[in-house]
């Protein structure tokens, strides 16, 4: 089976998840047959993403740290959205998440928890990186916005998923320690220039997908005039260091655009309201 | 004992000194609030309690050692004091301390306790001189704790003063100073004083000049990661009692609160205005182009209020939704809020700024919403306000008035026939605040209206819910225009009559949309629903507060069960926080008013009158504390603004409490009394927490000055009769040894620790009315303690 295949079954297992959670039961069968088929495709080293074999070392002194971290993200308990898709996986194992972490919390690099990069900035917890690539569903050769680069981590995996990713930083410090720190990884690949994000990418590029990876106040509409029909966009909702929802954006051929709030966690009230 | 110790310097230096402490106190508030949340500032007060009784504890241990080298132990407490100060405050900046990353990082908690030691240093120090002072006076312990008292109380007014002049750093200089100048008076001779001078006068001169008492938002508020942004730059800050308010400008500032996703609006220039480098609100200016405003959640009121509305706009976005309101055509429209700089920086005649002037159609008015609806009155077509949710700290413990039943129904009072209340909310996880907010309404409004369903609209975003509530029921026009518009601007129904399951949740999907069922089920049986809820959404009285606290114990298993090891996150963490503090506290201060005894001489000077001890200066400090932030929180409805509550409360408590020492001391008042001053003083309480509409009432016309007197006045009446019961205590006790009156008062200093902590907590779950209740009975047990058992060592 190619990584093509799973994940697209990955996809619409997944994409029925959020909206229809009442069917969690069935799809859990549906993941345990899929948990067999992605043990083999470890077991097998099949890949499944993009660039990971020119820019890291196959094997380096973490890797057991990162494959437990993942390990952690596909465990994760009843009601949470389960990464399931191989590509995401396969690219945050590939992606060495310490280089992307300050020296001062290299001992936390792999923890799920979002971590302090400085100018109040945080790269994100792992399940939150996974989760939203994962969300924005990105098939090879597709063009990928990020607004807010960050650590420049999250940048990293999707650069795992596809060739064409631009990203856009706004605090001036972290750019430069960012785009210093892709060259020295070698991911010339990702397009990254200092600029504020709202207004998008300068010029008249469309995008399949865009994250934004601060958690905004509204939803820009340059961003949105950006986004090319079918596209999505995927947005963390809430406190960078709380309890971060996901929210997805589409646009559809027509150019209607909508929102999708995800949980995390889900609860059901205890009485009345729709079980 | 030397005779001279007991001349008026002591007295003097122990006030000076004692000013010193408050005003630290006052100042490190706002240092919290700037540096971390406000809400941890609540704690302050605890925190210089705990200095106090842990101080006071050691004293009690070291007694005898201190007596003897008296003069230069006090010098030294208060040199102690004064380095302690700007120390204090560059060993807590070097703290990475982060209270939203507390349920993720273990070691947070541990950077917390760094920060609670590093800023119990002065206070300790500051405590260990009064108590050296009372251990080695105690036959005029009465008169030095009015002079304790009344320095105090100087201490706030001062600070008060100088932070309205604008600068915290001022303020804490005014703290070095006075501890400079007690360091002074502390010497003997004329040349131990020079040195001393110029040994304070060059701390505060290198504290100043090397900026170590500089105050600064720490990195992970909004402030300084706007002013990391290109080109950001502060243009203007000024510090209040209130808040530090900073205004940024930025070509990256692009605020448009509930901007609909089909808008391709141009959004109007902005500057960003932070309140203690948080709370960003825009400031538009030059505004030509009203489709942002027109095209946002904030302008769905006034589609269904009347064609040129009068408006009134409560604390929050202000000047976002001045601007809406204009855009909508209103006839004036007022703006109220008790930072009087922050309404001046954009309402005229004297706006600050230029670019951000409003029209003249807008007023601003320095109030809090509560006392400006009692004393107006006039009518609105619309009131607007917005409900923040916190999602950190001790923030379930802030207490909002203005969306009680009774606040609400005072609003029903102001509105025209056709009027309407918006309330805007940030949506949770979980629908939780609007519940509440709606639950809170139809217990206000409930038998006006009959059915609250056909007055009652729900709009929402991906973000924020609109409740809107007319005072007539919505018409038919009223109900096809707001589905027009929400469908063109796709904004989401969750009520509105005559709604069906399959017309919500199209533009914005929510999972189950969990929102729009359970208001359903909450308009049809409120009480079965608001028991059986996942979280606390029980109607919000100005008795029961709305507090930012949505937690209930029996959820917890489903909780835990579905959330796993992010529970702290769904449960408001703040107030699991408070308690784990309130329990670390109780240990540590029973540790504490233990560790004296272990020392024979004191174990023996109150043997057999050890727990009667605990229990009687345990119950004043509780009591006394109970009290006061009773009375703290029940006048703020008088009093326009938080600070001065706090302030003319604290005023008249110590004035009173000192006042009372006073007579204590110059009458030589028996201790067989006090039964008779506990009633008077248990009818004054219930009069006064009782007559608080009649105050109200009597006071809607007056000035603030004349409010601010009252309520200190009132307050000192009973805070006379309060301030008898510990001379008369120590006066029992303090013949039994030299160490007895400081520990005596340090267990007073823990009990009050515990009153500060437990008052948020008691007001959550059981209400104002309880922790009144639970002060009159702490004051019982204290009087029924006295006479049979400290009477006898004395």
């Amino acid at each position: 089976m190619s990584g093509r295949t799973l994940s697209d079954i990955s996809f619409l297992v997944f994409s029925s998840l959020p909206l229809e959670f009442a069917k969690w039961s069935q799809c859990q069968r549906l993941l345990t047959a899929q948990k067999i088929v992605l043990l083999a495709l470890f077991v097998f080293g099949i890949p499944t993403v993009v660039n990971s074999e020119e820019n890291y070392p196959a094997n380096d002194e973490r890797l057991g740290e990162r494959q437990e971290m993942v390990s952690h993200l596909r465990k994760y308990g009843y009601g949470m959205i389960k990464v399931v898709d191989p590509r995401v996986i396969q690219a945050m194992l590939a992606v060495p998440r310490h280089r992307f972490v300050p020296a001062k919390s290299q001992r936390l690099a792999y923890a799920d928890t979002p971590l302090p990069i400085g100018h109040g900035q945080t790269i994100s917890q792992p399940y939150i990186v996974a989760l939203m690539s994962q969300l924005a569903d990105i098939e090879p050769g597709m063009r990928v916005l990020e607004i807010g680069t960050g650590s420049g981590y999250q940048g990293a995996i999707l650069f795992e998923l596809t060739d064409e990713v631009y990203t856009m930083e706004i605090v001036t410090p972290l750019a430069k320690r960012t785009s210093a720190l892709f060259k020295t990884l070698e991911l010339d690949g990702i397009q990254m220039i200092e600029g504020d994000g709202y207004f998008g990418w300068p010029g008249d590029l469309e995008f399949d997908r865009i994250l934004v990876t601060a958690a905004a106040a509204h939803i820009p509409p340059p961003l949105l005039k950006q986004l090319k029909p079918d596209g999505i966009m995927v947005i963390p909702v809430g406190p960078r260091w709380g309890n971060q929802q996901l929210m997805i954006v589409r646009k559809d051929q027509e150019g209607k655009k909508s929102t999708q709030s995800l949980l995390p966690v889900r609860f059901v009230p205890l009485t009345g309201g729709k079980q | 004992m030397n005779n001279a110790d007991t001349r008026l310097p002591a007295g003097t230096v122990l006030a000076i000194v004692s000013a010193g402490i408050l005003s630290f106190e006052i100042c490190l508030t706002r240092i919290f609030s700037i540096q971390h949340w406000h809400h941890l500032s609540a704690g302050i007060i605890a925190l210089v309690l705990l200095g106090f009784g842990s101080s006071a504890s050691i004293m009690a241990v070291f007694a005898p050692f201190f007596s003897r080298y008296y003069r230069l132990a006090g010098w030294l407490f208060i040199f102690l004091f004064l380095i302690s100060i700007p120390l204090s405050m560059q060993v807590a900046n070097s703290i990475p301390f982060n209270m939203l990353a507390l349920p993720w990082q273990l070691e947070q908690l541990g950077y917390l306790a760094a920060i609670v030691l590093c800023f119990l240093t002065p206070f300790f120090f500051g405590g260990a001189y009064i108590a050296l002072i009372f251990m080695q006076m105690s036959h005029v312990f009465g008169r030095l704790y009015a002079v304790d008292l009344l320095g105090a109380a100087t201490g706030i007014c001062l600070v008060l003063l100088l932070l309205e002049s604008g600068s915290l750093e001022n303020a804490i200089l005014l703290s070095m100073t006075l501890a400079g100048l007690g360091l002074c008076m502390q010497s003997n001779h004329w040349p131990q004083r020079l040195l001393s001078g110029v040994v304070a006068l060059c701390l505060i001169y290198c504290s100043w000049q090397f900026k170590l008492i500089n105050v600064y938002a720490n990195d992970f508020k909004e402030l300084p990661v706007q002013l990391a942004q290109q080109k950001a730059r502060l243009e203007w800050q000024r510090d209040s009692s209130n808040a530090r308010l900073s205004l940024v400008s930025s070509p990256a500032q692009h605020s448009a609160p509930g901007l609909s996703i089909n808008s391709v609006a141009n959004l109007p220039d902005q500057w960003h205005l932070f309140a203690d480098g948080d709370s960003r609100q825009a400031l538009l200016a030059n505004v030509t182009n009203f489709n942002a405003l027109r095209e946002s959640l904030l302008f769905a009121p006034y589609l269904i209020a009347s064609r040129r509305p009068n408006v009134v706009v409560l604390p929050s976005n202000q000047h976002w939704n001045a601007w809406t309101a204009i855009a909508a055509g209103a006839e004036r429209v007022d703006l109220i809020s008790d930072n009087r700089d922050y309404l001046k920086l954009f309402t005229t005649p004297n706006a600050i700024f230029d670019q951000f002037r409003l029209p003249e159609l807008v007023e601003g008015r320095v109030s809090n919403p509560r006392a400006f609806f009692e004393r107006g009155h006039e009518k609105y077509d619309l009131i607007v306000q917005h409900i923040s949710n916190y999602q950190y700290g001790g923030a379930s413990q802030q207490i909002n008035y203005g969306v009680t039943r009774e606040a609400l129904r005072q609003m029903w009072r102001k509105l025209t026939p056709s009027g309407v209340i918006g309330i805007f909310v940030r949506q949770s996880e979980q629908p939780r605040e609007q519940l509440k907010i709606i639950s809170t309404l139809a217990a206000a409004l409930g038998s006006e209206l009959g059915q609250l369903s056909h007055h009652l609209i729900v709009l929402r975003d991906w973000n924020t819910s609109a409740i809107l509530v007319t005072k007539s029921p919505l018409q038919d026009t009223h109900i096809s225009h707001i589905k027009a518009w929400s469908k063109r601007w796709a904004f989401d129904i969750d009520a509105l009559p005559g709604l069906s399951a399959a017309d919500t949740n199209k533009f914005h999907v929510k999972p189950d949309n969990l929102a729009f069922h359970a208001i359903q089920a909450l308009l049809e049986d409120g009480a079965g629903y608001q028991s059986n809820y996942l979280y606390q959404i029980q109607p919000a009285t100005d008795d029961q507060p709305f507090f930012h606290h949505f937690f209930r114990w029996q959820s917890l298993p489903q909780i835990l069960e579905q959330t796993g090891e992010r529970w702290p996150l769904f449960v408001g963490w703040g107030y699991l926080l408070s308690l784990a503090c309130l329990a670390v506290m109780l240990v540590l201060a029973w540790l504490l008013i233990l560790l004296p005894l272990c020392r024979q001489p004191l174990r023996q000077a109150v043997s057999g009158n050890t727990l009667a001890c605990i229990r009687y200066f345990a119950c004043l400090g509780l009591g006394f504390m109970l009290v006061e932030m009773q009375f703290i929180f029940l006048f703020r409805r008088i009093l326009d603004t938080a600070t001065l509550a706090f302030a003319a409360v604290i005023l008249g408590m110590l004035i009173g409490t000192g006042t009372g020492s006073f007579l204590v001391h110059r009458f030589k008042i028996r201790s067989d009394y006090l039964k008779w001053f506990y009633l008077c003083l248990a009818l004054m309480v219930l009069l006064i927490s009782h007559g608080i509409e009649l105050f109200i009432d009597l006071t809607n016309e007056w000035s603030i000055s004349m409010r601010f007197g009252l309520v200190a006045i009132v307050t000192l009446t009973p805070a006379i009769l309060m301030g008898l019961f510990l001379p008369i205590g120590i006066r029992l006790v303090r013949t039994a040894g030299p160490g007895v009156t400081a520990w005596a008062w340090g267990i007073n200093g823990f009990a009050s620790v515990a009153g500060v902590m437990l008052t948020p907590l008691l007001a959550i779950h059981f209400g104002f009315t309880t922790i009144m209740l639970v002060a009159l009975c702490s004051y019982l047990l204290a009087v029924l303690s006295l006479p049979k058992s400290l009477g006898v060592n004395t």
